[in-house]
């Protein structure tokens, strides 16, 4: 039984532990996305407001500007997912 | 030009004058991360622009046309550019244009080159966001008869220079929506029936209505080398998507 309740909670923490980890991924993936998307939209124009545009808008305009901007395929999901978390 | 012009007009040499701002043919471009550094690429075929040959075209004789949305002459030219940035803030260009632009009874070839240089930094030690911006362009076309007109050696080169700074982290929504902005360009072409030099400084003063609304005005003090000058007030109001 105490080995049940081991496991239990083992299992528990690693749960905990990945959620923390997934959570931060998320963050740091946001953040980088933040940093792409003002390093590079900027270069050529003002940055518009990630609340200006519908998600499905920022998908419209991102297929747009990865060819513009000569983006990379990280660089373009990376600002793509910042700028729809941060939609209307 | 892929940046948003702070100015109201274009500088010289570089788009439509020496260059073509647009192309009708296929491309192929994108980005190449390198660590902490990163290139980018450009390569493409189109329809060739076309050799002024109209002697009756006065100062325009050898000058390339590059609004062609048809291969009338069935020239193509191909090209590419390659920018690579050190840093996410510098990039440093160099592109070629090669191809035919003459006709069937005056062939010609034309090698255009063009070196850029664009820095662009937004930070609070700036209190606000800077712009550098350069480029030079070399034009070569092969000799053509032109019957009445001669012959002479078409090259001509020339490019700009512009800096701008919009102090948007001084605490004031008002002094943010302003961006003063400098530029000198210059365009070398005396050796042709254009028969002359110029060069330009313009002085400007844009207001950000909002990111994507701006109205500019300028003042351009022109000097020709061999031809009138032409100062110019300019004003512009542009808005966009």
């Amino acid at each position: 039984m105490k080995k049940i309740h081991y496991l239990i909670c083992g299992s528990l923490a690693l749960a905990g532990a990945a959620l923390l980890l997934a959570g931060c991924a998320a963050t740091s993936n946001q953040a980088n996305g933040a940093r792409l998307w003002s390093q590079n939209c900027s270069r050529c124009h003002n940055n518009r407001s990630p609340a200006s545009y519908s998600q499905a808008q920022w998908e419209v305009s991102m297929m747009h500007m990865r060819l513009r901007a000569n983006l990379t395929g990280n660089e373009y999901r990376a600002i793509l997912d910042f700028l729809q978390t941060a939609s209307k | 030009m892929a940046w948003v012009n702070r100015m109201a007009d274009q500088p010289l040499a570089v788009y439509d004058g020496l260059l073509p701002e647009t192309l009708v043919g296929t491309q192929l471009r994108g980005g190449v991360p390198l660590g902490s550094m990163k290139f980018n690429y450009a390569a493409f075929a189109a329809n060739a622009p076309s050799l002024n040959t109209d002697t009756n075209g006065g100062s325009a004789l050898g000058t390339l046309a590059f609004d062609n949305f048809d291969n009338g002459n069935g020239n193509f030219v191909g090209g590419g550019h390659l920018g690579f940035l050190p840093i996410p803030e510098l990039e440093l260009g160099y592109g070629l244009i090669y191809g035919g632009v003459g006709s069937a009874e005056a062939p010609a070839n034309a090698f255009l080159q063009s070196a850029d240089l664009n820095f662009v930094k937004d930070s609070a030690a700036l209190r606000g966001s800077l712009r550098l911006s350069a480029q030079w362009v070399w034009s070569a076309v092969d000799h053509v008869d032109y019957g009445a007109a001669g012959s002479f050696d078409n090259k001509r080169d020339g490019g700009y220079s512009q800096i701008s700074y919009r102090p948007t982290k001084w605490g004031s929504p008002v002094l943010a929506r302003f961006e003063p902005v400098f530029r000198f360009d210059i365009l070398n072409q005396k050796n042709t029936p254009a028969a002359y030099d110029e060069w330009r400084y313009t002085l400007g003063l844009n207001y950000w209505f909002g990111a994507m609304t701006v109205a500019k005005i300028g003042y351009e003090f022109d000097q020709r080398d061999g031809d009138t000058a032409h100062n110019a007030v300019m004003v512009q109001f542009a808005t966009g998507f």
